[in-house]
């Protein structure tokens, strides 16, 4: 065993006197801080604004959809706010004429408007129902949730919405006992005097239980606004905003990322109460377009800060409300740091440990410094698992440095220290909440054992070419190859190019309703897995709780089939 | 441990080599090669290019695995106890090779690690044996081939090998470092008891240095005794060297009767302006030798009796012939 160590120690001397990973870290460094300035918010918030002014001053109104989507989905989905618009109009200019004409006609027209567009969207929704649930369905959602709120006290219907189809808030819904909280609230309701002297009462029952956090400050926001008596366009945006922004992310609103998709929610709907009464439609575009809007802007948002909603699933939302999309999604600060560490920095750890894992055995055959390795009374097992040690320490050592940089770097630049938390969680009641920077060093861990795959790879190739030049190339490409199909049909639904090419996804978690948190949590493993198997195995679609741990074991019996390979070429074949 | 008993003295086996063989694909290159190598000598290992002694070598010191054969270096199998074999032999094996990057105490440092019992003071007393006090702290990159032959024999000689393996090692030598090297090694064998394999084309060199030869052609051993013993192999044949006005024309007339005469090409010898050659024959032969070179309009400025060497051996037993530079 000493003499083991001895071997990894000259090992390790070696490779820190040579400049390769001294260079690659540089490069790590160079490429995660390009990329992190390249992805933060300031470079993109002009941009943005500039497409919601246009997105906001489409007064036709219609919701472009993802050319992704399926053309009767769009057609559907585009018939259905057709025949919506109309009504829809009707009933916002009859509700605004109420507001000020009591009379008995007026309030007649305004019934009728009424009747006719919820029973209009009764219908909408359930035609659309069964397409929209797998691509549109926050669309689905603001569809209930306007016939609920014309149905009834728009209050109830927001703590109610916060108990709809949305995977992630259950557990949350259910540890703020929110059911409670609706349960105090009807019945305060009941005694109390106003739907106001309602929230109050639920609101101080719950304030010993609960933190300053979420559902309270949803309340005290409600109130707040309540009786600041603001105008019903932009307290309904708000309100809206508050919901979907709570039902999709609670833990997120204090947070000072929570506070900005508040932020943002506000100037969506401030900008929309402007702009519809310079042109003189105050309800339309907040009903029909505001709140999916801000819905998808916020569900983004939320996405990213929580990575609880799948990418694409985000995408397909934003896309399906056109402008909000990867601007927002990159503006979120933990993005940009995951991203730059991720898709910059471990790219280049993992081209340096190519390198030093291609050159480790050929090159020492062909420069001859192997002889004295050879000639040493040590066995040529203890040499190369030596070398298999150095390349692991290595390829650790560079992760956790790159990714600590990168951390530090994203939270110098985008000005946000605190990154809260990570959730994953599943409907069974389990969560899983680590902190962002454990979670990113867990990924990094995850992208490093990817990148130990490859390192095998090379270092096999080295050992059977004896050539550095190709040890690095071929694994080089693979990943390349990799990179480009993933980047391209990554988000493809279709099995036969998902099973016939290498893909994966960095970033796509897709969490099981019916699965523990514990096989959420490997997802993100999966995902990384996915990387060197591709096909069947993409986490997207399993619907077996257990193809996860497949996908986990397969890759990790994979690299030892490789280090055995290569280990056995190394000790029985001549040097020359 | 073996121990044999040869003429005066018991000598313990070192290397013990039996019916080695090795292929290269359908190539034979090792065919059932035997020798011994014992404790306290200089073992010549020599044969002409590619006569296999590189790629025994190499089986030697665990480059190549042999296809059969056994080798056993103090007792222990090399197959069977590689670790405690390896242990008792130190080598250079072609160029020595060490991490450029490093200076040449920390190459040192790095192999002394893989052994047992090398202190820092016995690498010190190895730096100054090879005379490297002054360059050991720099870059090996920057060493001459002679700085990197001495560093070689160096970490060949760290752990105090029982049996050192030197492939070609005076190449790159200066006459100078030449001489130290052979001082070297007589040291090593005679003081220190270790048995030190050489392998070499340079034929004269061997003659002055080793105790043992044995020689190697086509994979196959075909001699295998000490110097002297060599010498007086080719039985009654004496060694006589002609410094001739043609040499070319004299050698051919030389050939026509039977005889294979080297040509000695020395263009710094004003005394021998035609050249001269050596050739082996029975002395009774000599008178009609210089009959037939002179009648063949050849002029015969000297003729020397030289001892036979085992150059002269050497060529006899391998067919060599032609000229040695």
């Amino acid at each position: 065993m000493n003499k083991f160590f001895s071997l990894y120690n000259n090992e390790m001397k070696r490779v820190i006197k040579r400049p390769a990973m001294w260079v690659g870290l540089l490069m790590a460094f160079a490429l995660t801080a390009a990329m992190t300035f390249i992805s933060r918010n300031g470079i993109l918030e002009n941009r943005m604004q500039a497409s919601d002014k246009e997105y906001f001053g489409s007064l036709s109104g219609r919701i472009s959809l993802e050319k992704a989507c399926e053309k009767t989905e769009m057609q559907a989905i585009s018939a259905a706010e057709d025949q919506l618009a109309g009504a829809e109009a009707d009933y916002i200019a009859a509700a605004k004429t109420a507001e000020t004409d009591p009379s008995r006609e007026v309030s007649e027209k305004l019934e009728t408007a009424k009747t006719a567009y919820v029973n209009l969207l009764n219908d909408a929704a359930n035609s659309l129902e069964n397409i929209a649930r797998s691509r549109a369905e926050v669309a689905v959602i603001e569809l209930k949730i306007k016939y609920e709120l014309l149905q009834n006290d728009y209050r109830s219907v927001y703590i109610d919405s916060m108990l709809s189809t949305f995977e992630i808030e259950h557990q949350l819904i259910r540890q703020m006992d929110l059911e409670g909280a609706k349960a105090r609230y009807d019945s305060a309701k009941e005694g109390s005097a106003s739907s106001l002297e309602a929230f109050k009462t639920v609101l101080a029952s719950l304030e010993p239980a609960v933190k300053e956090n979420d559902f309270v400050y949803f309340l005290r926001e409600l109130i707040r606004l309540e009786e600041e008596n603001t105008p019903s366009a932009l307290r309904d945006a708000r309100l809206s905003g508050y919901a979907l922004a709570l039902s999709a992310c609670p833990e997120k609103i204090d947070s000072a990322a929570g506070g900005e998709i508040l932020r943002k929610v506000r100037e969506y709907a401030s900008l929309k109460v402007e702009l519809d009464e310079h042109t003189g439609q105050n309800f339309r575009g907040i009903d029909s377009y505001t709140v999916p809007g801000l819905t998808a802007s916020v569900n983004l948002l939320t996405a990213d800060l929580t990575n609880n909603i799948s990418a694409e699933r985000a995408m397909r939302t934003v896309r399906f409300s056109r402008n909000l999309s990867v601007e927002i999604e990159l503006n979120d600060p933990n993005k940009v740091v995951s991203m730059s560490i991720g898709i910059a920095g471990m790219v280049a750890v993992l081209l340096t440990v190519l390198v030093t894992a291609g050159g480790s055995v050929a090159s020492e055959i062909k420069n001859g410094s192997i002889k004295s390795l050879i000639i040493a009374p040590v066995r040529r097992d203890k040499i190369f698992f030596s070398k298999v040690l150095m390349l692991l320490t290595v390829t650790l050592f560079m992760s956790v440095v790159v990714s600590c940089f990168g951390l530090l770097f994203g939270s110098a630049v985008t000005g946000v220290w605190d990154h809260g938390n990570v959730i994953f969680n599943a409907a069974d009641g389990s969560a899983v909440i680590m902190p962002f920077a454990v979670a990113v060093l867990l990924s990094t861990l995850i992208d490093a054992y990817g990148i130990f795959f490859f390192a095998m790879l090379a270092l096999l190739l080295s050992t059977l070419t004896r050539n550095a030049i190709a040890s690095v190339i071929a694994p080089a490409g693979y990943f390349i190859a990799k990179l480009i199909t993933d980047l391209r049909w990554g988000v493809t639904n279709d099995r036969l190019v998902r099973a016939v090419l290498p893909l994966g996804n960095f970033s796509n978690l897709y969490f099981s309703k019916d699965a523990p948190a514990l096989i959420n949590l490997s997802k993100m493993i999966v995902s990384e897995a996915d990387l060197l198997m591709g096909g069947d195995y993409c986490a997207q679609y399993v619907t077996h709780p257990f193809s996860a741990l497949y996908s986990v074991i397969f890759t990790a019996v994979l690299t030892v089939l490789i280090i055995w390979a290569a280990g056995d070429a190394f000790c029985r074949r001549d040097i020359k | 441990m073996d121990r044999e008993t040869v003429n005066n003295g018991t000598r313990e086996t070192v290397l013990e080599v039996r019916n080695l063989e090795k292929s290269f694909g359908r190539r034979r290159i090792i065919c059932g090669a035997s020798f011994d190598v014992y404790a306290g000598e200089i073992f010549g290992f020599l044969g002409p290019n590619g006569a296999g002694k590189t790629t025994t070598i190499k089986m030697i010191l665990g480059f190549l695995f042999p296809d059969s054969g056994d080798i056993k270096i103090m007792g222990y199998d090399l197959r069977t106890d590689y670790e405690k074999a390896m242990s008792f032999v130190g080598g250079i094996v072609e160029n020595p090779d060490m991490f450029k990057d490093f200076s040449g105490l920390d190459n040192l440092k790095m192999y002394a690690a893989l052994h047992d019992g090398v202190t820092k003071e016995r690498i010190d007393e190895v730096v100054r044996l090879v005379g490297l006090e002054k360059r050991i702290r720099d870059r090996v990159g920057k060493y001459s081939l002679g700085m990197k032959q001495r560093l070689g024999v160096a970490q060949s000689v760290l752990h105090r090998p029982r049996l050192l393996i030197l492939d070609e090692p005076t190449n790159g030598l200066d006459p100078a470092g030449v001489k130290e090297f052979r001082t070297m090694l007589r040291h090593l064998a005679d003081e220190e008891n270790v048995a030190v394999f050489v392998s070499s084309h340079m034929l004269a060199e061997m003659d002055l240095l080793c105790d043992r030869v044995c020689i190697i052609d086509k994979g196959v051993i075909k001699g295998n005794l000490s110097v002297e013993e060599l010498r007086h192999a080719g039985g009654n044949d004496t060694g006589f060297i002609y410094t001739v006005s043609d040499a070319e024309k004299a050698a051919e007339i030389m050939r026509s009767l039977g005889l294979k005469p080297s040509i000695i090409k020395d263009d710094s010898s004003p005394m021998a302006p035609g050249g001269s050659i050596s050739v082996l024959m029975d002395r009774t032969r000599l008178a009609k030798v210089n009959g037939a070179v002179i009648n063949g309009g050849v002029g015969i400025l000297t003729v020397s009796e030289s001892e036979r060497s085992i150059e002269d051996v050497f060529m006899a037993i391998t067919g060599g012939g032609g000229v040695i530079e």
